[in-house]
């Protein structure tokens, strides 16, 4: 079988999403509690597999039989910010409704925080941010409902950061060591690292089926992927890995989620995100890049980081599809045309007999000496 | 590249406007009077037919959009169903935009074809001859004729079982005398194998110099289909040398081209460059995803003639490359180049929602047509240096 | 392609590729002039008044391009023939008329 890292359980149909995707049943609190027998079958699963289980949690308390059978192994709790309590190493999910609640929470409470920020709140993102940055070993941002984002919200996001690019600056200068998902991530990331549903991890879901990710169980139960009886098939897998993204593939926008489920939402395919992404990752780049640029010279930890290059797009799909191939450098090149496959198509005559020249050079070069 | 100093190979006639030419299809009816065995218009009926309202629409979009539609060239695509079934319609759709490109100055007025692939049955009706006389310096017509009668009536079938070649032969001498360089596509399907070499012959001898032939893209070849087909080719290309037909006619089967491994990642086909519009005013990559072309899955629709094109929807046509959608096989496939395949019937034939899935049901009928090649190219070359030897 | 002297149509020459677009943007104008002509009706005297404007506009600048060019590569004139262009090569052709 192939090897999962993770597994995503939900304990109840009408559990927190902690993610881009809404939960109806969350709302209304619709309780559909995963059955005792099933949740036991598939820790056993996860534990045969070498997986290590994240929960899912309802707003509902869960009965202590449960509590129990939970607590018997390793495993990370998300939970609504209703559930706070005093567990660091749960991780607490602020949705819409509850992003009042912030203030609440004592200061140096050291939370691994995600804020799911509905577009009508976008506005207030700077805001929102201070009150709760002190509070959080880790600050995760969701943006809801990018598939109905309009340029303006884009604009008025670009602005936000504009603002927080200062209060990171000075919080790090300060020595304060906070993970932030939009802006340290990418400064420490040396490649992509995604959400990666269905290639590290997989869902669970009440229903005693496999999904790629909470969204696609409560989109639609039919998107299973499969049970515990008859085991896992992704149809056409291939296309969640980044070789198969034509987009995603050469984008060095690596803290990017990389999300299939929007993927699949708004351009109809897993491998494909839509141009709302891209330019939110991008404009989250660029923050990064900024902040890296601002403390390298005053703090000695970002020293060692690799700088951030300069781009002139913030959409990728622009370097794919209408930058001219010649100007590629070898690089690009190679990762724009993977696995040797090299387009001649824009070239003249001479740059084509001048790659044939370099190509034998190289392996000439690499023959062994006479 | 064969030495032309001997003998000179005619090539198919230049697409007008090329890669610079933004391809615009109006599927203006899905009604035809034929009911050919081997459409994958498996949805055509009478009821479903466009409103000027629509079109006139579509245009408007189109020329008011220019930031999106850069090109400086538009081809307007006529297709159904059977097009001229709907002249009266095209008639007025083609009026509009020539005066409305004419009154807002739009580049397009200086580079603008009408292009049509009809069954060639109402060709010599009054209205369509009137249409084509009224346009005739911007007009591309091709007539689907399959080759010889018993080919031709195989396939391409009234409802009825009857067959049409006797009702689009008598337009073809017409159509030839208004367009000299006509081309025609034929399609083959598994029955139409033994009658390949005739057929082209035939075409040929009708005066239609230029024959774009090709299999049908669907599951429905058997074993030794490839090997039928190969013995076609070979006895065409040693009709074709013996009686130096390739001087002056062009079958699409014999490429120099093809039977290569890959030397780039790019696309065969257009879909989602091109627009294809349907009687409700929707969007289409292509006419292949429009309703009444799938079979098994739902229609991709990128857009609207009222709120226009979604980007979004686009973005997996414009990005996708041949690598993303191929299997290790085929990028590997020594005889790769001059494979083609169909981006809506992938799609339709794919085993989940994605245009990423490559149908690969022509495989042995693609390695039969390069090996088919390869015993023309190589005899081609043969001959003529003993030509020239004797010289 | 190999020069061909037939006995109506001669060889001239070429013109630039650049050169070539400039008439075939004023051919294709000419040509959609034209049949924008059949489409007008009575009743729309501006746009018919605009076409005719248009038309001498660009009959004016077509032949000022063959006048330009032929003096440019000294083409030779007959009487009873014509210059013509094949688009795709750029060729220049005198053709009998």
């Amino acid at each position: 079988m192939k090897k999962f890292e993770y597994l995503i359980v939900l304990l109840d149909n009408s559990a927190t999403s902690f993610c881009y995707y809404d939960n109806p049943s969350y709302s209304t609190g619709n309780s559909d509690l995963i059955s005792l027998n099933l949740l036991k079958r598939i820790i056993k699963y996860a534990n045969k597999n070498s997986m290590y289980i994240n929960y899912l949690y309802p707003k509902q308390k869960l009965p202590e039989t449960y509590n129990k059978i939970i607590e018997k192994d390793e495993h990370i709790k998300i939970l609504p910010i209703e559930l706070r309590s005093k567990n660091n190493k749960a991780i607490y999910v602020i949705n819409p409704d509850k992003i009042k609640q912030i203030k609440n929470i004592p200061q140096n409470a050291n939370l691994n925080l995600i804020l799911r920020l509905p577009r009508q709140k976008i506005k207030d993102l700077s805001e929102i941010f201070e009150l709760s940055i002190n509070k959080c070993q880790r600050f995760n941002l969701i943006l809801l409902d990018i598939e109905n984002f309009k340029q303006e919200d884009l604009d008025i996001y670009a602005q936000q950061l504009v603002n927080i690019q200062k209060i990171v600056t000075g919080l790090y200068q300060s020595g304060r060591t906070v993970e932030i998902n939009f802006v340290s991530d990418r400064i420490l990331l040396t490649q992509m690292n995604n959400c990666d549903a269905g290639t590290k991890h997989l869902t669970f879901a009440p229903n005693g089926k496999f999904y790629l990710c909470p969204a696609f169980y409560h989109q639609n139960p039919e998107n299973s992927v499969g049970d515990l009886a008859n085991g896992i098939e992704i149809i056409n897998e291939q296309l969640l890995h980044l070789n198969h993204a034509p987009i995603c593939r050469n984008c060095d926008a690596f803290h990017c989620k990389r999300c299939v489920f929007l993927n699949k939402l708004t351009t109809n395919e897993l491998n494909t995100p839509s141009h709302e992404q891209c330019v939110i990752s991008h404009l989250e780049r660029n923050t990064s890049k900024y902040v890296l640029e601002k403390l390298k010279p005053l703090v000695k930890e970002f020293e060692k980081h690799e700088n951030i290059p300069d781009l002139d797009y913030l959409d990728p799909f622009e370097f794919v599809t209408e930058m001219p191939k010649k100007n590629l450098n070898e690089k690009q090149r190679q990762t724009q045309i993977p696995e040797g496959l090299k387009s001649f198509e824009k070239m003249t005559d001479r740059e084509v007999l001048f790659s044939i020249y370099q190509m034998l050079k190289e392996i000439s070069n690499k023959l062994p000496n006479k | 590249m064969l030495n032309n100093n001997t003998y000179k190979i005619s090539k198919p006639p230049e697409s007008w406007g090329g890669i610079q030419s933004k391809s615009v299809t109006f599927v203006v009816t899905e009604n035809c009077q034929l009911a050919c065995k081997y459409c994958y218009l498996v949805g055509k009926n009478s009821k479903n037919k466009m409103s000027f309202e629509v079109a006139k629409k579509t245009i408007d979009y189109l020329l008011d959009h220019k930031s999106l539609f850069p090109s400086p060239s538009v081809i307007f695509d006529f297709i159904g169903g059977e097009p001229f079934l709907e002249i009266q319609l095209i008639d007025k759709i083609c009026d509009y935009f020539k005066i409305s490109a004419f009154e807002k100055d739009h580049p397009w007025f200086e580079s603008y074809r009408f292009s049509f692939s009809t069954n060639g049955i109402l060709y010599d009706s009054p209205e369509v001859q009137k249409y084509i006389e009224k346009n005739r310096m911007h007009l591309s017509i091709g007539i689907s004729i399959d080759g010889t009668k018993r080919k031709h009536d195989l396939q391409r079938i009234y409802p009825n079982g009857k067959g049409s070649y006797n009702d689009v032969i008598k337009n073809i001498p017409l159509w030839i005398s208004q367009f000299p360089d006509a081309s025609t596509k034929v399609t083959i399907s598994r029955d139409d194998i033994p009658y390949i070499k005739e057929s082209v012959l035939h075409l040929w001898e009708l005066g239609i110099k230029s024959v774009n032939i090709n299999v049908v893209f669907e599951d429905v070849w058997k074993e030794g289909d490839d090997e039928k087909f190969e013995q076609q080719l070979m006895e065409l290309g040693d009709y074709i040398i013996e009686h130096k037909l390739y001087e002056n006619h062009h079958c699409s089967f014999f490429s120099e081209n093809i039977g290569k491994p890959n030397f780039d990642n790019q696309n065969w086909c257009g879909a989602g460059k091109m627009l294809a519009v349907d009687y409700q005013g929707n969007f289409y990559p292509c006419v292949r995803f429009t309703p009444f072309s799938m079979e098994n899955k739902q229609a991709i629709v990128t857009g609207n003639c009222y709120e226009g094109i979604n980007l979004n929807k686009l973005r997996p046509f414009l990005t996708l490359d041949k690598k993303t959608q191929s299997t290790e096989e085929c990028i590997n496939c020594e005889v790769a180049t001059g494979c083609a395949w169909c981006q809506g019937a992938n799609y339709d034939f794919a085993d989940n929602e994605t245009i990423y899935q490559r149908s690969t049901c022509i495989c042995k009928m693609h390695k039969a047509r390069v090996r088919a090649n390869k015993y023309f190219w190589n005899k081609l070359e043969n001959v003529n240096n003993l030509v020239n030897e004797k010289v | 392609m190999t020069q061909k002297i037939q006995k109506n149509k001669k060889l001239l020459g070429k013109v630039t590729e650049k050169e070539r677009d400039e008439i075939k943007a004023l051919f294709e104008r000419k040509n959609g002039l034209s049949e924008l002509f059949k489409v007008v009706t009575d009743d729309n005297n501006v746009l018919y008044e605009r076409i005719v404007k248009d038309m001498g506009e660009t009959t004016t600048k077509a032949k000022q391009w063959w006048d330009t060019k032929s003096k440019q590569y000294n083409w030779e004139n007959i009487k009873g023939y014509s210059w013509e262009i094949d688009f795709n090569t750029c060729d220049i052709f005198l053709v009998k008329q």
